[in-house]
């Protein structure tokens, strides 16, 4: 997610900050934006221009329902904000950050193509008989898969990276090996129970190897998201929404 | 630090809260269902332990660990909401919106914490407080149908109504707008 570094000054800051301001007011009324995001994005992207970038942050900031931080910029007294003002971490990791935005926007066009097939199978009768709540539920969640997708690809291209991410392989490899037993709508909410809690695992686990800013951002603002899918599919199957304490991180 | 501290507060409200639900008489509570009561009783053990876990990292980073609950959503929220409470269906609504203020706490502080065992903490807890207003939201949109008989783990999907699974997913971001303020709870 970030290439090359570039320091940013008190002034630059407040610039950015500005800027944000008039984006904020022109774009998206009513939108905090992330400014540690949008720092990480100018560190990505020191070659492009600042306009530019802050479109990058906002188009994320965004769709995280205008909650971020805007604490960098003193633009409110919201609780948001005024967590924002904690100390920096002091080597956030880039490689790290990058990894996961890459590894989420292809767990998400994994997921997005698990949840086409599945709808597919349920249009061509070969889950039998699908009821609506299923049918609604599959639909809503490859919906929100698909903006968990776009909200990485473009936090990908502010980074200066190709917005285009290839499928996640293991998600991809268990759909394939799971998808030709699935002949009905337990099966189906089994397979779509896999592809969730690998997502909640992926994003809870990136999260704490992440910087603090806009991946980490992002990370836990979709984990939860996940997560309920997985509690609902739990739900619809007979078992427990919340089965344990603490999410997974995949690292144990 | 009040990140934490705040954190912490929250869960034991969250464990107030539940508490204070599960000492009604159960036709307002919820508790005559058993899918409610036994969620309502899981969701208080899971924010006990969130505290828990949250006070561990509060002291390891030098700072207090809180025992009381956050005041002033308690205050705002549960208090008021637990004195409206008359049946399962306001009860699972209040319990829903704390859990919806908790877990976007955790994400917001999460986002900017510093320290690797706060942002484990959030990190690792929020995604559960998520479960939990899942559940109880999909729960909600079937008492709210009058369709109490089918709130059961496992239900006829053949019956239920087509947006009541879905209710319980109604957001593709976490509203991070619901966030306290980091120093609210610390003591």
């Amino acid at each position: 997610m970030r290439g090359r570094r570039a320091g940013i000054g008190e002034a630059e800051l407040a610039a950015l900050c500005r800027d944000l301001d008039a984006l904020h007011h022109d774009l998206l009324p009513g939108l905090r934006a992330a400014a540690d995001g949008l720092g990480e994005a100018l560190r990505a992207r020191s070659g492009v221009s600042r306009r530019a970038v802050l479109r990058g942050g906002l188009a994320v900031a965004g769709v995280l329902g205008g909650g971020a931080v805007l604490g960098a910029c003193g633009g409110g007294s919201s609780p948001a904000a005024t967590v924002a003002r904690s100390p920096v971490p002091p080597s956030p990791s880039a490689g790290s950050d990058a990894a996961l935005a890459r590894r989420a926007a292809g767990l998400e066009v994994a997921a997005v193509s698990a949840y086409d097939a599945l709808l597919d199978l349920a249009r061509r009768g070969s889950l039998g008989t699908v009821p609506p709540s299923v049918a609604t539920l599959l639909t809503v969640t490859r919906a929100q898969h698909a903006d968990h997708g776009s909200a990485w690809a473009s936090a990908l291209a502010a980074a200066g990276a190709s917005a285009t991410a290839s499928p996640d392989a293991a998600v991809t490899a268990m759909v394939g090996r799971s998808l030709p037993a699935v002949s009905d709508v337990v099966g189906a909410a089994r397979l779509a129970l896999n592809v969730e809690a690998a997502a909640v695992e992926t994003y809870t686990g990136g999260a704490l190897t992440a910087a603090q800013g806009h991946a980490r951002s992002l990370a836990l603002a979709v984990a939860p998201v996940e997560a309920q899918h997985a509690a609902i599919l739990e739900f619809l199957l007979g078992g427990d929404p919340a089965p344990d304490a603490f999410a997974r991180t995949g690292a144990g | 630090m009040g990140m934490l501290q705040t954190a912490a507060a929250l869960e034991n409200l969250a464990v107030s809260m539940y508490s204070r639900l599960a000492a009604l008489p159960a036709e307002r509570s919820g508790g005559s269902i058993p899918v409610v009561r036994s969620l309502m009783a899981a969701a208080l053990q899971h924010h006990r332990q969130h505290a828990d876990a949250l006070n561990a990292a509060a002291k390891a980073l030098g700072g207090a660990a809180q025992s009381g609950v956050d005041s002033a959503v308690d205050g705002s929220v549960v208090s008021p909401g637990l004195a409206r409470v008359a049946g399962a269906a306001d009860a699972v609504r209040l319990a829903a919106s704390v859990e919806e203020i908790v877990g976007a706490s955790h994400v917001g502080y999460g986002s900017t914490a510093g320290d690797p065992r706060a942002v484990r903490a959030f990190a690792t807890v929020a995604p559960v407080e998520a479960q939990h207003a899942a559940a109880l939201r999909a729960i909600g949109a079937l008492l709210a149908a009058g369709l109490p008989e089918l709130v059961v783990q496992g239900p006829d999907a053949s019956k239920l109504p087509a947006s009541s699974l879905s209710a319980g997913v109604p957001a593709s971001f976490v509203r991070t707008s619901l966030a306290r303020p980091a120093g609210e709870g610390a003591r």
